[in-house]
């Protein structure tokens, strides 16, 4: 068998050896995944770092250039510190040099300067070529890795400087190497020392627990692992030195049994299956019986030549039927001769062993001397006889059962009630007779009272021979012999069906009179007169919600708790139905100390004797508080809605539509000027009052909403009032009774006066009419103004970035070269001067970048921006790689019209957004998309950044808008509001969705190509 | 012992053996490989990096300009050294003493100031010593040094303009005290004179010349102090010796050239300078260079003390100093691997 060259290795090899075959690539991917990064990263860092020399020195040589030629010419050889810094030129206007790094070029034309010592100069026309304004221009010369830099110098030509990146480049790729060496390096040793490790802590301790497992193999219990520690191994040592342990014990146990088998009364025997069983073990104390073991094992003796033989057919057969069904466990009683030749009881204890195949390996039996339990077992017998007897003759049911909880005899009367035989009952027999409904409860109270040895009392309907069932109470008591020991239960049980009939009966009919009087909340009294006592139901205690347990009935009690308004009312009413001999009928209040009130009705009835005396008063109350209440709630209903009519100066009318005749409110009458005494409205009458120009609309309404057009009859109308004026009217109304063929009867509605809002209305149409017009010659002012706002910022922009520019490049001087005659407090006030340059530049920029999109033309044509949204994701790479921002971008077959410029403006600042505020994120993501609809395209950026309340989705377009701090994340909040203008310009719309710490996600929508 | 060779040779028959020699020999091969791929990683980090060039900051002073002349005459490799002209003397101290460059020429006594301060410098070669081209140039109007008692002096805020305005106002029997005092940038010189803002300036050349030309007048100058104006080459403590012998070569070939003095040459340094030719070669004059051969006797801790002994006290009462030099740690040779 092959197997693979390293599998031959040792674990403690292979391990290392694995984790440095893994180390490996990943070293060799981060190396590359960097590198990737560096030049990109460089060529900015040294863009920048030239474009701060340029400024720094072009504001020097605007200073100097007219004073003194001399240092002029130093402060140009000076720039060779720099150390990337190759070459520097400072020319004339007629393109003479007049400063450089070496003397020997000085006044001859640049030209020839460059043809004549760097003919492999490229690029030079163009570079020449380009205007000298004061604007910094950085070209970069892929061929050579080189930067060149170039700022129109007032009064003189042009400063030109040129950078090589090679070193720079050198130097960031060395120190990556470096840190992949180390990313490798380390692994690779942490594995090797992980073998050594693994060495000491695992293999020479694994070593040690083998050898502790074969020594106990082998049998040598007393070997020991004793590993130290607590780690796997150390747990699987002490596992084994525990077993180890355990089985030198139990073997100790083991022969301390046999010891005490052999002082016991108990002789075990353990036989072969074969044929005669001969005796494989038999234990000392065989001596009792006259034996010697001896006799037994070596086969002269079996213990078969030992049983009675009036014993030994049946335990023969009883063996052999053992042997081929099982059970494997089995108790015998046969009689044994002894060494002296007299017999004795023994019971044998035998169980089988069996091999997986189901044959019977051995037998193994406890014998023990049983002589005296038989001779007692005897005498039982005889006594249980006589009981039999008396049991037999008596009416009772009588049962008995043994210590296996199984009866074991039940008396002629049982049998006779349940007319089955003996065998039947026997046992779990019994059972069966039992109501299926009683069975569970029955047997559970037998068992528990039989387990805990102690009496029961249970009642179940047993079946009797006809097949009925009757109830029977059964009495269990526990027995026990002449020692005090448990042998049994014995039940005597009697017929007691009448008795259960009348009493379920009873409670049954209870159970239905106070459910009655609980769902009617009725409840009943009884008083005995002249002073017996005062019977309440339950009811009456609820109703009165008196504790009966604490108080019982009496009618001072009653009249306590009835309202004390009412209290002689009901006193007298009672009173005076006695003197009457009438019944009576009251309602009336009760009062609770709480405050609440109930209210009840009473009746009550009144038995005389012979002689007329009242014998006894009987009555009910009833709770009637929820239906009092609901019909004053009703009332309470209609006086608010009155009252509510009333103040919404609504007035209701009722109107019979085959007469003709209405029914109206008092508002009604009101409304229109007349009395509402003597107001009498009427169809003919209101068609009167109508206004001529409104009734064909308030006529075809009504028709429409007959018809089932209109959901609900809703108009206005001017009516005539009493005085003559026209008042507008609202009216509204519903049918709310229809004739059998469909034709309305009944009207209900309401006349709503809207005459001030129908005034007030007329006014505000006027006003915006000639609002609108004010508006827009508003806006044309505003325009006005912003055009000539955002051309002043563009010029102010533009002015402030050249001194903005000298700032920058003499704080930047002042830190590198006078930086360590600076205490602490001097650096960090220069690089906060730095800072607020930097931001201030950033401003102008996008200040800048803002004005020009107002003033730039709009451009048209058809933009696919897959291809905008990647170029910008590529300029950006190396940041999305440094923070560990991924990317994922669908927008295949997107294309859209607009001006491409404002276009990229857009993305670009939604990406470099997304990019800012998810940098802090875990697995910060940015997504863009895509929707197209009919003739718009919606994009979208979301990110997973910290995101924003949405209550400042509007202002984050804003100018100078930012919901963090600039130390946090720097920008000037004019991104966003660039987003928008470039958006509106194109006609589209911008808008985001966000929740704190959820990201953001900004919506796009532009035209469609 | 003998036996051993019979018992080896039925070792290596087994089967047993060959099983482990091929399992051997390939895991050899794993390991071989990944062995090579490390040591590449590991070396390419060990390899060094290609070296910058070593700059050497020169003022604007006569006495450098043979170095001027070795870069003007390609008689060093640029790749490897770069000699920067910067635009003031006191320029080029403050870019040697914050590190911008590895090498810079100075005064003697500007050399055992920076050392004080703690810049860790060694002087590595001695250039060349002022004879009259250190001078107090004043305004025609003033007769004498002692006419300047009360008046305002412009001078470089270096040791040597300290010097040369003490040594003068000792003469005239003056003190600082008396006079009033102006630092201001070489460059700076002529135009506080022409404003009529200093009566005086403490200069060097070429500036000396210029303003001779323009009509001054030298009341002081540095041959009345033969030895103390020492100009010197300073390299980065670190510095290694390699990059320090190729500074010396380029003195020495730029040093020949000048001494030369051909026409071409001079013509050259001399429109660096602002100066005629003529100028040129009579401000040379007020110098005096030392052969670079004896500069290795004229270094050592011993020669310096006691040549320079008087400048040092000179320093050490005037307070720009406050405490002995440490020759032997000033001259001490590179430790070895600098850079």
């Amino acid at each position: 068998m092959s197997s693979h060259p390293l599998l031959a290795l040792p674990i403690r090899f292979l391990l290392p050896l694995l984790a440095a075959l893994l180390a490996l690539p990943f070293g060799w991917l981060a190396h590359e995944q960097h590198a990737d990064g560096f030049a990109n990263t460089l060529r900015e860092q040294e863009s920048r770092l030239l474009a701060e020399r340029l400024a720094t020195t072009h504001t020097r040589l605007e200073v100097q250039i007219a004073r003194d030629p001399m240092l002029v010419r130093r402060l140009v050889s000076g720039l060779g510190v720099h150390q990337d810094l190759t070459h520097a030129w400072l020319t004339d206007e007629e393109g003479r040099v007049i400063g450089a790094l070496v003397r020997r070029e000085l006044d001859r034309p640049l030209r020839d300067v460059l043809a004549d010592q760097y003919p492999a100069f490229d690029g030079l026309d163009a570079l020449l070529a380009q205007g000298t304004d004061g604007r910094i221009r950085i070209d970069y010369l892929a061929d050579e890795q080189a930067l060149i830099g170039q700022v129109g110098v007032r009064g003189a030509g042009r400063l030109i400087i040129r950078s090589d990146l090679d070193r720079p480049i050198a130097a960031a790729l060395h120190a990556n190497r470096k840190q992949v060496a180390l990313e490798v390096g380390a692994p690779i040793a942490f594995a090797l020392l992980l073998g050594v490790l693994l060495h000491f802590l695992w293999f020479k301790r694994a070593a040690r627990l083998t050898a502790t497992a074969n020594a106990l193999g082998l049998g040598r219990l007393d070997a020991r692992a004793s590993l130290s520690g607590s780690d796997e191994l150390a747990q699987i040592g002490n596992a084994l030195d525990g077993m180890a342990s355990r089985v030198q014990q139990q073997h100790h146990r083991l022969e301390q049994l046999a010891q005490l088998i052999a002082h016991s009364p108990v002789v075990a025997f353990v036989w072969a299956n074969e044929p005669g069983w001969p005796a494989i073990y038999v234990s000392e104390n065989i001596t009792q019986w006259g034996y010697t073991r001896e006799a037994f094992t070596s086969g002269s003796l079996h213990l078969s030549d030992l049983i009675h033989p009036e014993d030994l057919p049946r335990i023969e057969t009883e063996v052999a039927g053992h042997l081929a069904n099982g059970p494997d466990q089995y108790i015998q009683e046969y009689r044994l001769q002894q060494g002296d030749g007299s017999w004795f009881w023994v019971e044998d204890r035998s169980w089988l062993t069996r091999d997986s195949a189901g044959t019977v390996l051995s037998i193994q039996g406890v014998l023990l001397d049983i002589t005296e339990r038989k001779r007692a077992d005897s005498r039982l017998r005889e006594s249980l006889t006589q009981f039999e007897t008396i049991a037999n003759a008596s009416p009772v049911l009588f049962w008995t059962s043994g210590l296996d909880k199984g009866c074991d005899w039940f008396n002629d009367v049982w049998l006779n009630f349940t007319g089955r035989g003996l065998e039947q009952e026997l046992g779990d027999g019994w059972v069966e007779g039992i109501h299926p409904e009683d069975r569970t409860q029955c047997v559970a109270t037998y068992v528990r009272a039989f387990d805990a040895r102690e009496p029961f009392s249970m009642e179940y309907r047993l079946r009797r021979h006809d097949g009925t069932y009757r109830w029977l109470i059964d009495h269990g008591l526990p027995r026990f012999d002449a020692e005090g020991r448990f042998i049994g239960f014995i039940g005597s049980c009697l017929d007691i069906t009448d008795e259960r009939l009348a009493r379920d009966a009873l409670r049954e009919s209870e159970a239905w009179l106070k459910e009655a009087q609980q769902m009617a909340r009725i409840g009943n009294w009884t008083l005995e007169l002249p002073d017996g006592p005062l019977l309440w139901s339950d009811q009456i205690f609820r109703i009165f919600e008196i504790d009966p347990a604490r108080f019982g009935a009496s009618y001072e009690a009653f009249l306590e708790c009835v309202h004390p308004e009412d209290r002689d009312t009901v006193d007298a009413a009672y009173w005076r139905s006695l003197e009457a001999r009438e019944p009576y009928a009251i309602a009336h209040r009760l009062q609770f100390p709480d405050g609440r009130i109930k209210h009840v009705q009473e009746h009550c009835e009144t038995e005389y004797g012979e002689d007329g005396r009242p014998l006894r008063s009987r009555g009910t109350v009833q709770d009637i508080t929820e239906r009092v209440m609901a019909e004053q709630a009703l009332r309470d209903s209609e006086e608010r809605l009155r009252l509510a009519l009333m103040a919404a100066k609504q007035g209701l009318y009722d109107l019979d539509l085959n007469t003709g005749e209405a029914k109206v409110s008092a508002e009604y009458a009101t409304m229109v000027g007349f009395d509402p005494d003597t107001f009498q409205e009427t169809h003919t009458a209101w068609r009167a009052r109508l206004h001529p120009e409104d009734a064909p609309e308030v006529f075809r309404t009504f028709d429409k909403y007959v018809a089932g057009e209109l959901p609900e009859y809703r108009v206005e109308f001017r009516m005539r009032t009493r005085d003559g004026r026209w008042k507008w009217i609202l009216s509204m109304g519903k049918i709310v009774e229809w004739s059998a063929d469909g034709q309305p009867l009944r009207m209900l509605g309401t006349h709503t006066d809207i005459d001030a809002l129908k005034q007030a209305q007329t006014a505000l149409r006027e006003l915006n009419t000639t609002l609108e017009a004010r508006v827009q010659a508003r806006t044309a002012e505003l325009q006005l103004v912003n055009e000539s706002l955002e051309s002043f910022v563009y010029s102010v922009s533009h002015d402030l970035k050249t001194p903005l520019r000298g700032i920058e490049g003499y704080s930047r001087l002042l830190q590198e070269e006078y930086g360590n005659r600076l205490d602490e407090e001097g650096r960090l006030f220069i690089e906060n001067i730095c800072w607020g340059v930097n931001r201030m530049s950033d401003l102008i920029d996008d200040l800048l970048a803002y004005s020009r999109m107002e003033r730039s033309t709009l451009a048209r044509s058809v933009i696919e921006p897959e291809t905008v949204v990647r170029a910008i994701l590529d300029e950006r790479k190396s940041e999305l790689v440094a923070k560990g921002i991924a990317t994922a971008i669908d927008l295949s077959g997107v294309r859209l019209t607009g001006d491409p410029d404002g276009f990229s403006v857009i993305m670009r600042n939604l990406i470099e957004n997304a990019i800012k505020f998810s940098s802090d994120s875990e697995d910060p993501t940015i997504e863009v998309g895509s929707r197209a609809d009919h003739d718009t395209v919606t994009l979208w950026v979301r990110d997973s950044g910290i995101g924003f309340d949405m209550k400042y989705r509007e202002r984050i377009f804003e100018l100078f808008q930012r919901l963090e701090r600039t130390e946090r994340y720097p920008g000037t909040g004019i991104g966003l509001a660039l987003v928008k203008k470039a958006v509106e310009r194109m006609g589209g719309k911008v808008w985001a969705e966000s929740k704190p710490g959820r990201g953001a996600c900004f919506y796009v929508t532009l035209p469609r190509a | 012992m003998r036996a051993m060779p019979g018992a080896f040779a039925g070792f290596r028959q087994s089967r047993w053996h060959r099983d482990a020699c091929a399992r051997v020999v390939a895991f050899t091969r794993y390991r071989l490989q990944i062995l090579i791929a490390t040591l590449v990683i590991m070396l390419s980090a060990c390899a060094p990096l290609p070296e910058p060039p070593t700059r050497v900051a020169i003022g604007p002073w006569l006495g450098y300009d043979p170095l001027v002349l070795a870069r003007e005459l390609d008689l060093l490799e640029p790749e490897h050294l770069r000699v920067v002209d910067v635009m003031s003397y006191s320029d080029s101290l403050r870019l040697f003493a914050n590190g911008f460059v590895e090498a810079a020429m100075m005064t003697l006594d500007d050399a055992l100031l920076l050392a004080e301060e703690g810049v860790p410098l060694r002087i590595s070669m001695l250039l060349s010593e002022s004879n009259g081209n250190d001078a107090v140039l004043a305004d025609p109007a003033i007769g004498s040094v002692s006419s300047l008692a009360g008046e305002l002096i412009a001078l470089e805020d270096s040791t040597v303009g300290w010097l040369i305005l003490d040594r003068m106002l000792a003469q005239a029997g003056l003190s600082r005290e008396q006079v009033r005092t102006l630092s201001t940038e070489t460059h700076l010189h002529q135009r506080s004179l022409a404003s009529g803002e200093v009566k005086a300036v403490v200069t060097y050349e070429p500036v000396k010349s210029r303003l001779v030309r323009a009509g001054y007048r030298v009341i002081f100058d540095s041959s009345s102090m033969p030895g103390e104006i020492v100009d010197v080459l300073v390299v980065r403590r670190d510095l290694s010796p390699a990059r320090e012998a190729a500074i010396h070569e380029a003195w020495r070939r730029g040093l020949i050239a000048l001494l030369d003095r051909e026409t071409q040459t001079l013509d050259a340094l001399a429109r660096g300078a602002g100066l005629a030719p003529d100028e040129y070669v009579s401000a040379l004059e007020g110098l005096r260079f030392f052969p670079p051969d004896e500069t290795a006797d004229r270094l050592t801790p011993a020669t310096m003390a006691q040549n320079h002994a008087e400048l040092v006290q000179q320093l050490l009462a005037s307070e720009v100093l406050q405490s002995l030099p440490d020759w032997r740690s000033l001259l001490q040779a590179p430790m070895a691997g600098s850079r």
